[in-house]
């Protein structure tokens, strides 16, 4: 069975994740198709692009190479991505857009069954129907109760269930069939940034037992009823205050044990 | 200057018309001006206040700009506007009765006790300025009285709010007049077209039911029930599948400014709570969600609203966000859904970013423009009390739920509008 991982970043973290976990499951020859970063533009093509909104889109670029510079993927002695996808034989491709021809030509080029979403935007239906398989992605909330941004915040602030879920791909938003559901356990001295870093690892590792779930036959696939769940959105920083201050109370409580088996 | 526009509007090519207009708006609204000029060249941009104040930092802000309002004139009217040509405009009684409630709201929390003198002035003021037949007049003071129905409806929650602060019962006579006219003007459908803005029903007054109601309640005055009942039923007719409501826009056949849309959702919600009708609150909960929906995946609202929630992104209408974040937070209250909670404090964060709070100029220093530019098409160049006050209403709500999100969690269903009205109304 073919793999092949999408992130939207040239060096994602998350994707490297997943890759390690797949490669530690026996996996090889899994492919990464990651998006390029945008070019330097010349600042006449910059004022056509972004007009009147030139300065903030500039501000706002600017920030963003801050944050990077500040927290980057990855260390100046840690191999490339690139290098990593094809230490285990798979090809490394760029691309101008996931939601592109390129990407999803690449997919049918290279005949991949089965694509892990390392972090992307949601994407189109094209590139969707591409892999005979179709798309996992690894939600970091409980669906179909938590769909869409800071789910395990609203869940936190909600007084609901952490976990993940790994789910087929639909062109809806975290809308396509449930395959996996499981907790994500809150430890003493948890913070909202230090579960999502060990949520990270384990979505990434839930994915891969997915992908090799998927060796073996049909995935388990749970339809999700329109209607059913709840839509959320980015969360407001007075919000999250009182999302962390939840989880100090959770964590006052008896913590859940480790759930040993992912439940469909 | 008019004839000028007018021949660059049929005349000129695109570019150079947008020049003539501009040249002429700078002329106009004396644009030239060092404040006036650093808030446009702001809005041209899309910068935004270095910091974003306090939450208490910004009340003082806003409630300083409206006592400023309040002293132009000193006969305890607020002045209805700042417009960046022409200064402060003459006391408009419509704005100055719901800024009564704000003002009375605001003092002890964010403990400004000068604020209660403020409004009981604010208060005395309408009672001189009532017309004699019971209703308060269209426009400014200084304008030819007219009566009508809208700006009725605002003053007399601002008496209703004067007389449970202050137990005067010219307040509440006053108020009663008002709302017997408003009863005497009704047409048989539930509509106000007589006396109405255009001639001509709207929809958005449902903020005058809502008065309506909370005065019958008070009093137990069944006509004046029956009055709001029937608009509120009349408001309910107007709306579409989808949320969206007809009849909403000032002139017929204009798209609703965020502004109207959400003066018919508040009345609709606060309404259904006096009387305990959840059709009304379901009604606005439906048009909020929908706003809601546009406000969360665009990360903005827009000026005006057509059918289909088709929006005009060209301007925003800073004072329709400010009421929507009231609007938002008291469905939060009531329901107990954290997401209205966290989009009303998204969205007042927009708001206070558009206030020029270290202003040079006492009339744009902590005063909200009517849109964002502030060339946009709602309240042009203009700072309108009305804009500050629900910034504050925003502000107030927020700080009334917050804490609420430190109790229990809340329900993870969502709980049946009927108990939500039982537990909070």
């Amino acid at each position: 069975m073919k793999l092949a991982i999408l992130c939207s970043h040239p060096q994602s973290l998350y994707a490297r994740h997943i890759l390690a976990a797949l490669t530690a499951r026996g996996f090889r020859g899994v492919d990464v198709i990651a998006a390029a970063a945008a070019e330097p533009r010349s600042p006449a093509a910059l004022l056509r692009a972004h007009g009147r909104r030139l300065p903030r889109a500039a501000a706002g670029a600017l920030l963003r190479r801050l944050r990077r510079a500040a927290r980057p993927a990855v260390s100046s002695g840690t191999p490339s991505l690139a290098a990593l996808v094809a230490a285990q034989e798979g090809a490394y491709t760029l691309v101008p857009a996931l939601n592109g021809e390129a990407a999803r030509d690449r997919l049918i080029a290279r005949d991949v069954d089965l694509v892990l979403l390392g972090g992307c935007p949601i994407l189109r239906a094209p590139v969707l129907r591409a892999p005979r398989l179709g798309t996992l992605n690894a939600h970091m909330g409980v669906l179909p109760r938590y769909r869409g941004m800071n789910v395990l915040e609203w869940a936190l602030l909600e007084g609901g269930e952490a976990g993940i879920t790994v789910h087929f791909v639909d062109p809806g938003v975290d809308t396509g069939d449930i395959v996996y559901v499981e907790a994500i356990p809150v430890l003493p001295g948890d913070t909202i940034p230090l579960l999502k870093q060990r949520a990270m690892a384990q979505q990434a590792d839930l994915l891969s037992r997915a992908a090799l779930a998927a060796l073996d036959g049909p995935l388990p696939r749970r339809p999700q009823a329109a209607g059913e769940g709840r839509q959320y959105f980015a969360m407001h920083p007075a919000l999250l205050a009182h999302a962390a201050r939840r989880l100090q109370e959770r964590q006052r409580e008896r913590p859940a044990p480790v759930p040993t088996e992912a439940r469909a | 200057m008019r004839s000028l526009r007018d021949l660059a509007k049929r005349c000129l090519p695109p570019a150079v018309r947008k020049a003539a207009v501009a040249v002429e708006d700078a002329a106009e609204h004396r644009l030239y001006r060092p404040a006036s000029l650093a808030l446009c060249l702001r809005d041209a941009l899309e910068l935004g206040p270095a910091r974003l104040p306090e939450r208490e930092e910004a009340c003082a802000g806003l409630l300083d700009w409206l006592a400023r309002a309040q002293d132009v004139w000193q006969d305890g009217g607020v002045a209805g506007w700042y417009a960046l040509g022409e200064g402060w405009s003459p006391g408009y009684p419509e704005t100055t009765g719901y800024i009564i409630v704000t003002l009375l709201e605001g003092a002890g929390p964010l403990g400004r006790p000068a604020d209660l003198l403020r409004a009981r002035r604010a208060a005395e003021w309408e009672v001189r300025v009532q017309l004699p037949d019971g209703s308060w007049q269209a426009g400014f003071v200084s304008s030819p009285p007219r009566p009508a129905v809208f700006n009725t409806g605002q003053v007399i929650q601002g008496l209703l709010a004067a007389h449970q602060a202050f137990g005067d019962t010219a307040f509440a006579a006053a108020a009663e007049r008002g709302a017997a006219w408003l009863v005497g003007v009704q047409d048989p459908d539930g509509a106000w077209r007589r006396h109405e803005y255009h001639e001509v029903p709207h929809v958005y007054a449902a903020r005058v039911a809502w008065p309506l109601a909370q005065l019958a309640e008070r009093s137990g005055d069944r006509r004046v029930r029956e009055a709001a009942r029937r608009n509120l039923e009349w408001a309910l007719r107007q709306q579409a599948a989808d949320g969206w409501f007809a009849h909403c826009g000032f002139a017929p056949g204009e798209p609703p400014l965020t502004h109207t849309l959400a003066y018919t959702l508040e009345g609709l919600v606060e309404a259904g709570v006096v009387l305990k009708e959840e059709r009304y609150l379901e009604a606005g909960r439906r048009g909020a969600d929908a706003l809601l929906l546009l406000f969360e995946r665009r990360r903005r609202l827009a000026g005006t609203y057509g059918p289909g929630w088709t929006g005009d992104y060209r301007f925003t209408c800073l004072t329709g966000c400010a009421q929507m974040g009231r609007v938002w937070g008291r469905l939060f209250e009531l329901t107990g859904d954290a997401r209205y909670l966290n989009a009303a404090a998204k969205i007042t964060d927009q708001v206070l970013r558009a206030v020029p709070w270290t202003s040079r100029d006492p009339g744009l220093r902590g005063g909200v423009p009517g849109s964002q530019p502030v060339w946009g098409d709602y309240m042009r160049f203009r700072v309108p009390n009305w804009a500050a006050k629900f910034a504050l209403d925003s502000l107030l709500q927020e700080a009334r739920a917050l804490p609420l999100l430190a109790g229990p969690p809340p329900a993870a269903a969502r709980p049946a509008p009927a108990a939500a009205l039982a537990e909070r109304a």
